[in-house]
Formats: structure tokens, sequence, C-alpha cells
């Protein structure tokens, strides 16, 4: 039942989470100046579960999962603030050697673009068993052993003739399912995907999909899903941070999420995604992503907004419980305006100019 | 034009697609490349064989009945051979029946043992560089060496004369130019050349030829032991500012232009001035410790490009140590344009050596090309300026060839 219905939450739901983020400030310094990339995202994921980190291009959710693997660039790039408990552990205060010893073996990643995260000069099979002999302790012919089973596990054709291949003789979705298998060799807790179907096309996306799926479900792997594709997120994950500029503005099971966005930036990503059961007309939002170097007062959502009311350029709203919504899994939203209309629907056509949104705009 | 594209469809191996075989495939197909890399094997050859060639030992001497092989502990007298380069060669050249025999061995009984032809090519240059470390320190220590032979007897042309005048029954088989590398011979000072003499002889009565083959030896090892030193620190230095970046960057970039400000050459001439005693590996070391902001420059620039594509976060992320993924997984990405670099540096070498050597800053005991040009400087005779003059020429250009294929077969996008 659950290929079809994904936020149907996992029955054996433990109390502690996996991975709590709280107050992450990851920045960079620019030419231009500080450059505020997440901007105190709040989070955790549950064991098992799939969490979906959806937004524009540049509204902090790779630099979010690069964050939590401590992958930011240093001189440019700082965690400046917050916590990213691992259990117990404070990711953000590690050191170096723990948290090599944590990647790729308990938090695991998969990138992008598969046509250049496989490096060019080695097979396949050297790729993964070397990621298997530094984390197991392996010998050579143990790990390649590992090795094979691992492409069995994602599902690659003739894996003993695939394990001698070098990148450039496979596909890109075989490579994305190399870069699965070498990510799980290790049976890690966590997997964090950074929009992996992305540069795949149609038919590969839904198999990539269901592969990210069968392994999470056999394995027990938490999957943290970076994406801007709201088909993905309808598919296959469970709850849903939605970001914009560097914070969370609204987080709610994807079921309560696709059937009434409580935020006007989460109903004007839907709006602007095209749909088949309607014919309206596609609405993209208007204006651009603000500059992380210089963000507006306020809610940083209110210039591009068309429900925007004055207190929303004055004042930050906070993330806060929606009414009426699940008890075991709040609707979390940051607007002011849902807060003084808790019924409003965001999810129809903006209506025309208001009063309030002009004088915001003046 | 059809026959010949379905031809290079077929020299693409079906199976071994590694970057590597797909350079190899590339070059085999330029035919001035493999015409350049067989002459360097050829001079390789003549390096290894020289005293197969020319040496005035019996390879093979039967006095009455009794068998001997006196070429083979020649090979490792101090009065013959004393420098380092020439005992690394005759090693390979004793060894080499050994080396064939175990790479066939391996190649056709234990392919599981070694999987690689390239594993088996650096396990046999790590078992010979052991071999030379082991032998050359005891060699110039003296009698405790196994290989140590003091010249019983000196001139093998005179004693198989008086052995054949006493009524012995004499066999025997020497090298094919039957002269000394060192004893000259009084009274041959300068003859033309002639059936005796190749290529005649110079000031000294030693026969030029021979001289030349000899000197292929010197002029191999300070190419490749120079251009060798240079890329190791060019590469570690290069790394190291690519991946870092930020001062670590900065320092090293800084001290790569310093470098490069100064003109190679009359740097290298300080500092040849310099040292006291020079020998060829004098040489070498201080062309080593020049050349090398060149190769920097071009790791690192590798380096900027290569950290920023995904696999090497995708290393990171998989939680490889940073020195794994600087030398393992970034360097063999970086090294097509240093590969190409240290082909072209192989031919500077042999060209700055023999620089030096001409204006009397070499190494004036090895046999050296540039050297014996030196001396033809002061007592000239055509044979004694073209005689060593061809072979630089000539080595200098087909190691340009190698080079030239090789950047073409790393970068075909180049090749327009």
């Amino acid at each position: 039942m659950r290929e079809h219905s994904p936020n149907n939450r996992p029955a054996d739901e433990p109390a502690a989470p996996l991975l709590r983020v709280e107050n992450l400030k990851t920045i960079f310094h620019t030419q231009k100046g500080v450059a505020r990339a997440v901007d105190g995202v709040s989070f955790h994921i549950l064991p098992r579960e799939t969490v979906a980190i959806v937004g524009e291009s540049g509204c902090g959710k790779s630099v979010t999962a690069l964050s939590i693997l401590r992958l930011i660039a240093s001189p440019p790039g700082l965690i400046a603030e917050g916590r990213m408990l691992w259990g117990e552990e404070d990711l953000r205060k590690a050191p170096p050697d723990r948290m090599r010893a944590l990647r790729g073996a308990e938090i695991a990643m998969v990138f992008q673009d598969p046509t250049t995260s496989l490096n060019p000069v080695f097979t396949i099979g050297d790729q993964i068993a070397e990621t298997i002999s530094l984390h197991q302790g392996l010998s050579s012919i143990e790990a390649r052993e590992q090795a094979l089973h691992a492409l069995r596990r994602v599902q690659i054709p003739d894996p003993t003739t695939r394990i001698d291949q070098y990148p450039h003789q496979m596909s890109g979705g075989m490579r994305q399912r190399v870069m699965i298998a070498m990510a799980l060799c290790c049976y890690p807790r966590l997997l964090i995907a950074d929009e992996p179907t992305t540069a795949l096309d149609v038919t590969v996306q839904a198999q990539i999909l269901n592969l990210l799926r069968q392994r999470q479900e056999d394995d027990g792997t938490a999957l943290l899903l970076i994406t801007h594709d709201l088909g993905v997120v309808a598919k296959i994950a469970h709850r849903v941070l939605v970001m914009y500029a560097g914070q969370i503005v609204e987080s709610a099971t994807t079921m309560d999420l696709f059937q009434r966005p409580r935020h006007p930036y989460t109903a004007g990503l839907f709006r602007s995604a095209p749909r088949i059961d309607t014919h309206a007309p596609l609405t993209p939002i208007e204006g651009m992503v603000p500059d992380p170097v210089d963000y507006p007062l306020g809610c940083r959502f209110h210039p591009r907004c068309p429900w925007a009311i004055h207190r929303c350029a004055i004042e930050t709203p906070p993330l806060r419980v929606a009414p009426n919504g699940n008890s075991a899994c709040p609707h979390l939203r940051a607007c002011w305006l849902a807060e003084a209309h808790p019924e409003g629907d965001f999810s129809s056509a903006p209506p025309p100019a208001s009063p309030a949104s002009s004088e915001v705009r003046t | 034009m059809n026959s010949r594209s379905e031809n290079t469809v077929c020299f693409e191996a079906p199976h071994d697609r590694s970057p590597g075989s797909t350079v190899w495939g590339r070059l085999r197909r330029d035919r001035w490349a493999m015409l350049g890399l067989s002459s360097v094997f050829a001079f390789f050859l003549l390096a290894v064989g020289a005293p197969l060639l020319a040496l005035d030992v019996p390879i093979y001497l039967k006095i009455d009945d009794e068998r001997s092989f006196p070429l083979l502990s020649e090979l490792f007298n101090r009065l013959f051979f004393e420098s380092a380069v020439d005992i690394f060669f005759n090693l390979l050249l004793v060894a080499s029946p050994a080396y064939l025999s175990i790479w066939g061995i391996v190649r056709f009984f234990g392919k599981s043992l070694i999987r690689s032809r390239r594993h088996l090519l650096f396990s046999l240059t790590a078992l010979h560089l052991g071999l030379f470390a082991l032998v050359t320190p005891q060699h110039f220590g003296g009698h405790r060496n196994p290989f140590y032979r003091t010249a019983a007897v000196t001139d093998y042309t005179r004693m198989i004369e008086t052995l054949k005048g006493d009524g012995h029954s004499v066999q025997f088989l020497f090298p094919f130019f039957r002269h000394s590398i060192n004893l000259s011979e009084r009274g041959r000072t300068f003859r033309p050349p002639s059936r005796d003499h190749l290529l005649g002889t110079d000031q000294q009565g030693l026969d030029n030829l021979t001289q030349i083959i000899y000197g292929t030896r010197t002029s191999l090892t300070i190419g490749v032991v120079a251009v060798s030193i240079y890329v190791l620190i060019g590469v570690v230095l290069g790394a190291l500012a690519g991946f870092y970046g930020g001062w670590v960057d900065g320092v090293i970039s800084r001290f790569i232009e310093v470098m490069i400000c100064f003109p190679t050459f009359f740097l290298i001439l300080t500092l040849a001035a310099f040292v006291e005693n020079r020998s060829i590996f004098h040489v070498m070391v201080i062309i080593g410790l020049t050349g090398w902001p060149q190769v920097a420059r071009l790791v690192r620039a590798e380096f900027l490009k290569q950290k920023a594509l995904e696999y090497a976060r995708a290393a990171c992320a998989l939680g490889l140590s940073e020195r794994r993924i600087i030398f393992r997984h970034l360097l063999p990405n970086a090294l097509a344009p240093v590969l190409v670099t240290a082909t072209f540096g192989v031919a500077a070498a042999i060209l700055i050596e023999s620089s030096l050597s001409f204006l009397g800053l070499g190494d004036q005991t090895a046999p050296s090309w540039g050297r014996m040009l030196n001396n033809a400087r002061e007592t000239p005779r055509v044979w004694l300026v073209l005689g060593p003059g061809f072979p630089i020429f000539l080595l200098v250009c087909v190691l340009n060839l190698v080079g030239e294929g090789l950047r073409d077969a790393l970068d075909p996008k180049l090749r327009k």
C-alpha cells in the first residue's frame, strides 16, 4: 500500500529522531558581503523516514544538505551557528576524523549530476570497493565481492561485467544507479539525495525513484531528498520542508501540503507546476529570488507575494503551527496572513492588486 | 575512406576501455608519434645493450677446454664502470632475461595474480630499483660486494695473442665494436673514420662511436631523472596549491612566480658554478630544482578544475581522507598535461645537459655528448663534431615527436 500513499508514516515510529538540525546558519563570505545561504533552519528526520526539501534554485536546500555532511568549502563558507544532532553528537563540532568515519558509513550522499560524480579513471568496481574497504576494513577480494553485491542491489543488469567498466561506458541512469550503490554500500542510516533525478530523463527518473524507495524500505535507511520537482515529492516523501531564501517557510506531511498549502509561496510553487486535471494557465511566481547578501526586511517573500499586507514588510513571521492540522505531525508555516486568516486559501488565483499589497510595493 | 574508418573502429579494443588504453589506441594511429616512440625505445635499447655492442672484453672466451664469460664480470668492474648510471644499465642488461621471463610467465599463466599490465610494470621497476639500491653502495664500498670484480685482465686482446703464441687453442666472441671505453690508445689520436673506427678517434685516441654509444646512457638518464625530480616537486606543490587554495595557494603561487622570473638556463649556470666536482647527478638535481614551476602551475590549474567536479565532492562525501582524494582520485585526472610537458621536458633536459657540458660546467668524466662536443670545439674535426651532435639532434627530435603525439592523443580536441 505504501507504494501509492507515501505519506503513511512508517508503522514502527520511534520517538528519537535520527538527525535533529537546530537553527542552522551557513554563510559564505563573498565579495559583495556575507551571503546567508542557510539562515536559521530547524528540522528533524526520523529513522526510515523520507523528508523532502523543496524550493527554487538558490534557496539554500543544497547548502543545508552539504552542511549536514560538513562539505562546505571552508575559506568562503562557514557553518556559523546551530546544532546538527546525530543522536547525541553535534556534527558541527565533531572532529574531522569522526566526520570522515561518519561520511559514507552512516550518512551518505548522492549528487545531482551522474556524468561528473564518478571518477573517470577508475572502474566502478574499484570505486565502490574503495569505500567498502575503507569503512569496513575488508580485504580487496572481499570488498570486490561486496561491491558486486552492491551493484546487484541497485539492479544493474549483468553486474559481473559492469563492475570492471569505466563510468564513460555507462548511461546516465546507470551511473546514477552506481552512485546509489556507492552511497548505500555500507548501509548508511541516512541517505541525502541532492536532486538525484534532475539530470535524467523521465522514464529513468521513475526507475531511480522506485529504486531509492525500495532500497530505503529494505535497508531501513532514512532519506533526505533535495528537489525542486513536486512530482518527485508527491511520489516518495513522507514529509516536506519548503525553503525560501535560506529559511523554512512551511513544513507538513506530503498529504497535508498537497491538499492545502498554507503559505503563499508554496501555493505559488503549485500554481507554477503543470497539472493534468485542470486547464488553468500556469502562473509563475513573479519577481526574482532575493539576493542572499541582502534579504528584504520582514517576510523574505513579501516583495513577490500577491497577498502581502503591511505587517509582512516590517516583521519577520515565525514558523508556527497551523490550526486544524494533523496533531502527530503539525503543519507549520511562517506567514502573517495565514495567521490572520487561518481559513484563507492561497491555492486559488492571486487577488487583483489589493490596497494592502500595493501599499507594500510602493 | 570507408575502409579506413572501419579500420579505426577495429583499433578500439572493445573490452578494455580504460583511459590509458584509449589514449594508447589514439597514439598508435599517429604514425609520427609511433616513429618517435620506437626511436626512443631504440635509444633505450642502445643504452642498455651498449656493452654488447662496443667493448674490448670478450663476451665468450674458451681457452683450451676452459669456458668463461668475461663480459659478465666486467660489467661490474669498478675500473670500467664507475658511475651509478652504468651500474644501473649493466644491471638492467644482466637482469633483463629474468625480467622478460617473469613478464611472460605472469602474462600467460598468472593473470589473476596481477590484474593489469601497469601493475606488473611497476613491480618490475620497483624490483630493479631495489636491486640497484642494493648493489650500488656496495659497489662503491668495495670488496664485500658479490658483484664486485677486480680487473683480472686489462687487455684481453694482448692476452689472447700471448696465449695463442704459447700454443693454446683460444676461441672468443668480442662485442661488435672491439674498442675500449676508457683506455686511450696512443698514436691513434684524431684518426678519421675508417673500417676500424667507423666514426674516427678523438684527441685521446678513444673510439668516437664507442663514446657516443655510452653517451646515450648519460643523456637518457639525465633526461629521465631530472624530469622525474621536477615533476615530483611540481606535482606535490601544484596539487597542494590547487586543492587547498587560500594561503597555501598564495604562498606556493608567489614562489612559482618568483622562480619563473629567473631565466632558467642562467639560473642553472649559476647553480652549476657553485658546485665543485660536478657529477652528472649534480646536473640532474640542478635541472630538477629549476624546472618544477612550470609543472606546478599546470597541476595547480588542473586541480582547480578537477576539484570543482562533483566526483571530488562525492569522494569526500564517502569519507575518503584528503590525502587519498588528492593523490589517488584527483591526481590521475590532472596528470595528462604533465605527461606531455614531461616528454618535452626530457628533450629539454638533454639539451640543457649538453649545453652545460659544452660550456664546461657539466660532468667532466661521464661520456656525455655535450662534453664530446666541448672537446671537439677545442680541436675541431668533422667527425668529432657531427658524431655527438647528430644523436643529440635525433634524440631531441624524436622525443618532441612523442610529445606532440601524446598531446594530440590526450586531448583530441586540440588537434585542429
